[in-house]
């Protein structure tokens, strides 16, 4: 029964305290709400992104036979498609199932003009698909712009991109002819009439998929029955490892069960640099609220020193008093929790199901593979308890020491020297004090600072912590930003390409640059230009002696080159390229070890030339780089310019112009005039980002979230602060009563708690400054090294290094509003202590 | 001619939907220099009619004039001002803004005045002087005992020659020694100054050193 005495008496004692413990539970509240609101926001938007993606194409697992997924070959079906299928169906988690076969194929357009040679040629990929089972599993169907979905009942009917068919030149209503190679060595082919033209707004999913039914394909490719893949949906994406573990041992050795993580390694690595930045966020924004509620809490006790001291002359044990306050930190946390959680379920349910509209602030997460412009919010329980346990303890870890500290008074200094006892003590010399000046209420505001340094000292701590850690965050984001931007663009991509229009569809050697020497030299007589070099480009297949892979190539000036891009300084192995007609290349280490080649030995590598020709030349590898990025290591390389002409056949043509600017900022400015430079028809200038889209959509994607968590965190940093200054202004009643009875004028104390917090607010703001500078700095130096978490070299332009950078341009606007808030949040006390009744205020204890 | 009048003065306190009546129809005359203790038990209304002497809280019925001004026709600002020139106060406990050194919290009234700086210290250290406490004057409150403190608190209350001193229970927190001596020293002022004094006590000691008793019962007054 003592048990309950204490319980009770915390009870009793957070009820006599009303307001105070008002306070405390909404700090603790808030912050829950906001780290709830935060993680079912990212969820939400990761959710979406994977939902969309598998959406288009791969469906949430695939099932292939052993082997299929790294080397898709004919070799490789299976004819149990329906058996399985039926097996799986009998599955609650998967809702949908269906069979395909994929294979590649040239696909060509209407022979308009047979004599002139003008027939669109495209390799594409064709997928067979069963129409019905097929729309269950995927939503590509949706995405329909003209015409209409595949039917079973039209064997010929085919379903393309539109950039598909604006290559091959035919809309629907047109035939496609598909030329493949059957599984059994024949060539395969049929003709098809377009039923209908999608745009997922993939680049990938609208240039390379040609879908046909199920039947026709495995006509053409004869396969009689057989398939390639099983795709299938499940209802809950959580399931998908489990589901994934569970077939594989169901099916045995023959089959490989693959997830979308692993059919879909790009989207992996996006949804974990996404958890990545935003669980850094998080921890962040945890320990600010952590802070705050230790904040709270702590003052909650040390006010009551009172309280504590008449326990303790009453006979309680140190350890029964220390007992009240962790069962009142206890209550509030509980109390608290239950809010909070109450209130991040229902702010993220109330967005979940109305969404978020971003779509004024960015074109780019309109083309963001898988994302529009509204996101929808999830709740999770999963995060929701840790997130819950989690504050609950640092609410009653934070109240340990206080609880110790009350356990400890000597309950005579308690009681007689009311709340002296529990506070910090400065010694003071006893100087003269000089002439009380005319400045009186900024005097008594300094030395109210100087009185009470506990309170001084969590209030800075307060504003200073919240600050340092915006400002950290701020830091962390604009490094990533601008490293993520810099090394997309410095390695190949530069700040603009000036190019033929179309040249990027197929990378055509015919489609060169006219009068390429005069254009050079007019574009880099631009102010804005600061360096500008020519370049060959062209999709190629390099060989060793035992492997093959496909290799984008540049012929490029060493000379000009390395003043717009920084690959030669990547080099790890050899030397960059020597320049002239030396037949030599540089590739990627990545490439180099799929190759099995090392430095100094040749490749060969083949391309379709301008005259018709497959061009080939054999070259020496003369330097190997490492650029942190796989697919730049895997898929490019450079070669001299002059070799590159050879290969390709256009002897002094030119493909694109790469440009560096003075300032990248001024890319999307420099368009105009460059293009004005541009004398023949049918040029453009390109900026980085049409370029490398995919930079500009993530980089779109983080700033955005970037916005939405600062604003988070500003809420719960301003909200702490007030909730400090609020309890430092309530705990003085008696003070400001004081000071009323001797005929203040109610402005005059108002005055006084301004000069305080505007002290405190400028103290706070330094100490905040100072500490973001130096954790910054620290981290400038050092550098966040995210290399453990193995998604960053799937990305262009991501290094597995961050080093936060302060945007001066990025911090000042929050520092200022965070002072104000501050100052603010001070003076509603203030102002409510001059309406009270000084007698009231005077008896307040 | 009357310092204070009171005429018909009630003070009903509502708390919930219960009333209590601190004060029920006190009439009451002091006269400029007079030495006078509220006595009475506990609840008998002496706090409360010293804060309406001092315009701190309202009356629920009935009025007041201290110096010929009526207090209920005064707005916040004025009650402040009048507060600030006419009136001292000396509490319980308390008593000092604790920021502020003996010497700053006498010269804070002062202050507030607008008195000019070099006058008001001449004026402070008199007063401080007056009251003993020479030598201790940059001393904050935390670093004086009580009694030292109640004679700060006392300084500062007639420091800016108010018409009338109100004390609530000076000595309650004092040992008897320490309370007479502050006793005998507001007596001192009264005769010497002819500051108006009036306090509550239940104190034997304190009831003996005033010149005048007003016995106040269940709000009322009984003699």
């Amino acid at each position: 029964m003592a048990q309950f005495i204490f319980l009770k008496l915390a009870l009793r004692g957070l009820r006599r305290n009303l307001r105070r413990s008002l306070i405390t539970i909404s700090a603790i509240a808030i912050g829950l709400a906001a780290l709830v609101f935060l993680r079912g926001y990212i969820d939400g938007t990761n959710r979406q992104m994977i939902s969309n993606i598998t959406g288009y194409l791969s469906g949430h697992l695939q099932v292939h036979q052993r082997g299929y997924h790294d080397d898709p070959t004919l070799d490789l079906t299976f004819n149990r498609a329906d058996e399985l299928m039926a097996r799986f169906g009998k599955r609650d988690a998967i809702t949908a199932i269906a069979p395909r076969v994929e294979s590649p194929a040239l696909a060509s357009g209407p022979d308009q003009a047979p004599a002139s040679g003008q027939m669109k040629t495209r390799g594409v990929m064709m997928i067979g698909v069963d129409p019905e089972r097929e729309r269950r599993v995927t939503t590509l169907y949706k995405a329909l712009m003209q015409g209409e979905y595949l039917d079973p009942a039209d064997r010929r009917g085919a379903m393309m991109g539109e950039r598909t068919a604006e290559i091959l030149g035919v809309k629907v209503g047109d035939e496609v002819a598909l030329v493949t190679q059957a599984s059994d060595g024949s060539v395969g082919a049929a003709r098809f009439r377009v039923r209908g033209i999608y745009r997922s707004g993939i680049d990938m999913i609208d240039t390379s998929f040609i879908f046909v039914p199920l039947a026709a394909a495995q006509e053409m490719l004869a396969l009689e029955g057989r398939v390639t893949t099983v795709a299938a949906r499940l209802a809950d994406l959580d399931d998908v490892p489990s589901t994934v573990a569970q077939l594989r041992s169901e099916l045995g050795p023959d089959f490989e069960v693959l997830g979308w993580r692993t059919l879909m390694p790009e989207l992996s690595g996006n949804v974990e640099l996404h958890y990545l930045f935003v669980n850094m966020i998080l921890l962040i924004v945890f320990s600010v609220v952590t802070l705050g509620i230790a904040n709270t809490v702590l003052m909650g006790v040390m006010e009551r020193t009172h309280e504590f001291g008449v326990m303790l002359a009453l006979g309680t044990r140190p350890a029964q008093v220390a007992r009240t306050v962790l069962y009142e930190a206890l209550l509030l946390g509980l109390a608290a929790i239950v809010l909070g959680g109450a209130i991040g379920v229902g702010i993220t349910a109330y967005f979940g199901y109305r969404g978020i509209d971003f779509g004024e602030y960015t074109q780019a997460a309109q083309m963001m593979p898988g994302l529009t412009g509204i996101v929808y919010p999830s709740v999770r329980m999963e995060p929701l308890l840790l997130l819950s346990a989690l504050l609950l303890a640092a609410t009653i870890f934070a109240s340990v020491y206080p609880a110790l500290k009350a356990a400890h008074l000597s309950p005579v200094e308690a009681i007689r020297g009311m709340r002296q006892a529990l506070h910090l003590r400065l010694p003071r010399l006893h100087l003269a004090t000089p002439l009380l000046p005319r400045a009186v209420f900024a005097r008594i505001a300094l030395r109210g600072i100087a009185r009470n340094p506990r309170r001084t000292l969590l209030t800075l701590c307060a504003l200073g912590a919240g600050l340092a850690a915006y400002l950290f965050l701020s830091a962390f984001a604009s490094g990533f930003y601008l490293q993520m931007r810099n090394n997309a663009t410095d390695l190949i991509t530069a700040h603009l390409q000036i190019e033929r229009k179309g040249f990027r569809d197929e990378f055509d050697a015919k489609l060169a640059l006219a009068q390429n020497d005069q254009l050079l030299e007019r574009i880099r007589a631009n102010p804005l230009v600061a360096a500008a070099a020519p370049r060959l480009q062209a999709q190629t297949m390099a060989s060793s002696p035992t492997k093959s892979e496909p290799l984008m190539l540049y012929g490029v000036d060493p000379m000009a080159e390395t003043k717009v891009t920084t690959l030669h300084t990547k080099i790890v192995e050899g030397a960059y390229l020597s320049g002239g007609r030396v037949r030599e290349i540089v590739i990627g280490r990545k490439l180099a070890e799929r190759l099995r080649v090392r430095l100094g030995e040749k490749i060969v590598v083949m391309a379709p030339a301008a005259d018709g020709t497959l061009g080939s030349a054999a070259l020496r590898i003369t330097g190997i780089v490492e650029t942190g990025n796989d697919m730049f290591d895997r898929t490019m390389a450079v070669t001299n310019l002059a070799v590159a002409r050879e290969l390709l056949a256009v002897p002094g043509d030119i493909a694109t112009i790469a440009v560096r600017l003075y300032d990248i900022d001024a890319a999307e400015a420099a368009i105009p005039a460059l293009a004005a430079s541009m004398t023949a028809p049918a040029q453009q200038v390109v900026s980085w980002k049409s370029l490398q889209p995919e930079v500009e959509q993530m980089l779109d994607l983080i700033r955005i979230n970037l916005r939405v968590i600062l604003i988070i965190v500003f809420a719960v940093v301003a909200l702490g602060v007030m909730n400090t200054l609020l309890m430092a202004v309530l705990e003085r009643r008696r003070e400001f009563g004081l000071q009323l009875a001797l005929g203040t004028q109610s402005a005059q104390i108002v005055r006084t708690v301004l000069y305080e917090s505007l002290v405190l607010g400028a103290l706070g703001l330094g100490a905040g400054m100072i500490g973001g500078a130096l954790i910054v700095g620290y981290f400038h130096t050092a550098g966040f090294d995210l290399s453990a978490y193995s998604v960053t070299g799937r990305f262009p332009g991501l290094t597995s290094v961050i080093y936060p950078t302060i945007l001066i341009a990025n911090i000042w606007l929050p520092a200022a509003a965070l002072f104000i808030t501050s100052v603010a949040a001070a003076l509603y006390p203030a102002w409510r202590a001059t309406r009270l009744d000084p007698v009231q205020a005077l008896r307040h204890v | 001619m009357h310092n204070v009048r009171v005429e018909k003065l009630t003070r009903i306190y509502r708390q919930d939907s219960i009333a209590v009546t601190a004060l029920k129809d006190v009439d009451l005359d002091i006269a400029a220099g007079e030495f006078i203790a509220l006595v009475g038990p506990s609840g008998s209304g002496k706090s409360t009619l010293l804060n309406l002497l001092g315009g701190l809280d309202h009356p629920t019925s009935g009025r007041l004039w201290v110096e010929d001004r009526e207090l209920g026709a005064m707005s916040a600002r004025e009650l402040a001002d009048m507060r600030l020139r006419r009136i001292g106060f000396v509490f319980q406990e308390y008593n000092l803004i604790p920021v502020l050194s003996a010497i700053e919290n006498v010269e804070y009234v002062m202050l507030l005045q607008g008195v000019a700086d070099q006058e008001r210290r001449r004026r402070a250290l008199a007063v401080l002087a007056d009251v003993g406490l020479t030598g201790l004057e940059h001393r904050r409150p935390g670093e004086l005992s009580g009694g030292q403190q109640q004679r700060v608190a006392v300084a500062r209350a007639i420091v800016a020659e108010p018409a009338l001193v109100l004390a609530d229970e000076p000595t309650a927190n004092l040992d008897s020694v320490t309370g007479a001596a502050l006793m005998d020293m507001m007596r001192r002022l009264n005769e010497t100054k002819g500051i108006t004094f009036v306090f509550s006590t239940h104190d034997q000691m304190v009831m003996e050193r005033a010149r005048r008793l007003v016995h106040l019962k269940d709000g009322r007054v009984v003699i």
